[in-house]
């Protein structure tokens, strides 16, 4: 120990070896995210081609599982293109709040599981979706 | 994500307030309050994709709330920073001098450096307060990285659009990496360094 304290430098050593390791542990890391990220078939051209060449456009079939409860009616009805009394007639919203509430909210206030009526939310988007794509 | 995270609520907000909730929330996480900064601007990326955001805007707003943040760490650490090593009896080790000197010395590196590497940026933004780097030189390093970084997140976010989330993490593994590194490189310096005084010194150095 004394030894170290004469030689500082020498402290610096063990620590870029500990820390050597933590980057080769955090690039096993990334490696292993790429790869989930290509098994999930998220990371290919067209994933990425999609949001760089059609935004502003509503999100296609299929999406509407990314609907989450911290999202407003508002940011729903404009990725997925819905007229904003779509969901007050699908759901029997009643708030004065709406568009302009995250879903969590309303639910809360309306007493219902938050989880539960974002699943709702999915479901009648995707029910819109399916009924406009035919 | 959970419906009640911190981020999730965020996020809200972001819907909600806009520019205001963008500025707020990089502003606190320019202090140093533990606010996911990363997920918040990849997701503003992603918005002003889809049209809820205006890119240029969110920059601007970003940049400008980030950069203020690390301002109120600079100068509270040169209005308070003397006071409080005194106190502590910082003064009294050499090393705390030694890396003062460091940090003059490095100021340019490691200001723009930690920038990108969020975590560190609050701990050199009081640093380089409290060692005397002129404010000028911090707030010129501190908006070419703020902007590097800020930039960066949103065009990743809005590159990958409603995927943003699934990015996260990988953005996350990056932005760790390269916090490694920059302590790695800053220490194989100051290593370096402490050899090169030894060598001169005929001896071995005294960290304290």
């Amino acid at each position: 120990m004394g030894e170290l304290k004469r030689h500082p430098d020498r402290y610096i050593n063990i620590v870029m070896a500990f820390l050597a390791i933590v980057l080769i542990v955090l690039f096993a890391a990334l490696i292993k995210q790429y790869l989930d990220l290509r098994q999930a078939r998220i990371l290919n051209d067209q994933a990425i081609h999609f949001s760089l060449a059609g935004r502003r456009e509503p999100l296609p079939n299929g999406r509407a599982d990314i609907i989450q409860a911290w999202m407003t009616f508002d940011y729903v009805n404009r990725i997925f293109g819905l007229p904003p009394q779509y969901l007050i007639s699908a759901l029997n919203i009643e708030s004065a709040a709406y568009p302009r509430i995250p879903i969590y909210e309303y639910a809360e206030k309306r007493g219902l599981n938050p989880t539960a009526f974002t699943k709702q939310v999915q479901s009648a988007v995707a029910e819109h979706q399916a009924a406009n794509s035919q | 994500m959970e419906y009640g995270s911190i981020l999730g609520v965020l996020l809200s907000y972001l819907l909600l307030y806009k520019y205001v909730a963008l500025f707020a929330a990089i502003f606190f996480a320019g202090i140093v309050v533990p606010i996911p900064a990363s997920e918040i601007l990849m997701a503003v990326g992603a918005f002003s994709s889809q049209g809820v955001f205006n890119f240029y805007l969110a920059l601007a707003v970003g940049l400008a709330g980030n950069v203020l943040g690390d301002l109120v760490d600079f100068f509270l650490a040169r209005r308070y920073g003397a006071a409080v090593i005194r106190k502590l009896r910082l003064n009294r080790i050499k090393f705390f001098d030694r890396l003062e000197a460091e940090v003059r010395r490095d100021a340019p590196f490691m200001i723009f450096s930690t920038r990108i590497a969020g975590a560190l940026g609050p701990a050199v933004s009081v640093l380089s307060g409290a060692s005397g780097v002129p404010f000028k030189k911090f707030l010129f390093y501190d908006a070419i990285g703020n902007f590097v970084d800020i930039g960066g997140l949103l065009l990743i976010g809005f590159a990958v659009g409603s995927y943003w989330e699934s990015f996260s993490d990988v953005v996350n593994i990056v932005v760790a990496i390269f916090v490694v590194a920059i302590i790695m490189f800053l220490l194989w310096r100051i290593s370096r360094r402490i050899v090169r005084h030894s060598e001169r010194n005929g001896g071995p150095d005294d960290p304290v």
